[in-house]
């Protein structure tokens, strides 16, 4: 589920960074680092459409189907927190 | 040590793939771990600090900050099929879509080198234009699709 973003995130917390149509931002709320990545894809997609990403222009046609979930982990001295990035796929077959 | 019979060393195609710029020429090549003779995978989603990022990831963030310079990215194809695969144009449609730019896509098989690009209207409506003349780098992709691996 969507946590509040609290000014420490917890350790099972992530913040989610969006990159959407060249504009990046980053979900105003933490969630969970072991959400599913449908999940993940269903939160993104409905704060671009509502214009819920700061510095990412609201696109109500938004479809995120082809986009996949990376998790990192967080790195001591550089990144305290979990992070989630969302990208476009580049799987070829 | 390991000792290993020559005789069972057999070339086997491996799916590989080449981001060309403007000028025709190659920018990077692309070996994704995992690959394999129909698929370039992208599915490392989970990255340890200590580990490199995969190939998948590295490609996207290269197509992220190189996109204006880029003319389009090539990748191999066993045998003679020239036709993108559904994977295929779901990718070029959705990295076209989001870094707001059209591509040439290319495919090399065994012989031939086909030619895909958007024509609308649909989003994955790509038209297949089999060449004529190859394209410089597609020796080259060739080869780097073959590797040589131990038989079973």
């Amino acid at each position: 589920m969507v946590e509040m973003l609290a000014r420490v995130i917890q350790p099972h917390q992530a913040r989610v960074m969006v990159t959407y149509k060249r504009e990046h931002g980053e979900l105003p709320d933490a969630v969970t680092f072991d959400s599913t990545d449908g999940d993940v894809r269903g939160w993104v997609s409905e704060a671009i459409r509502t214009g819920g990403v700061p510095g990412i222009t609201a696109d109500p046609q938004v479809r995120l189907n082809d986009y996949v979930i990376d998790r990192f982990p967080p790195v001591p001295g550089v990144r305290e927190h979990n992070l989630i990035d969302i990208r476009p796929k580049v799987e070829f077959g | 040590m390991n000792l290993v019979n020559l005789h069972d060393l057999k070339p086997s195609f491996i799916e590989a793939g080449v981001v060309v710029d403007k000028g025709d020429k190659p920018m990077v090549w692309h070996h994704p771990d995992g690959a394999n003779g129909g698929h370039l995978p992208d599915e490392q989603r989970v990255f340890p600090a200590d580990r490199p990022l995969s190939g998948a990831r590295e490609l996207w963030q290269f197509f992220d900050k190189n996109y204006k310079s880029i003319r389009g990215f090539a990748h191999s194809h066993p045998g003679d099929m020239y036709e993108p695969s559904w994977t295929d144009i779901t990718t070029f449609a959705v990295l076209e879509s989001e870094l707001c730019t059209r591509y040439d896509w290319w495919i090399v098989t065994r012989h031939r080198v086909s030619l895909v690009r958007w024509k609308g209207p649909g989003i994955h409506d790509y038209s297949v234009e089999l060449l004529e003349t190859e394209p410089a780098w597609a020796g080259e992709l060739r080869a780097r699709s073959r590797r040589t691996q131990t038989t079973a």
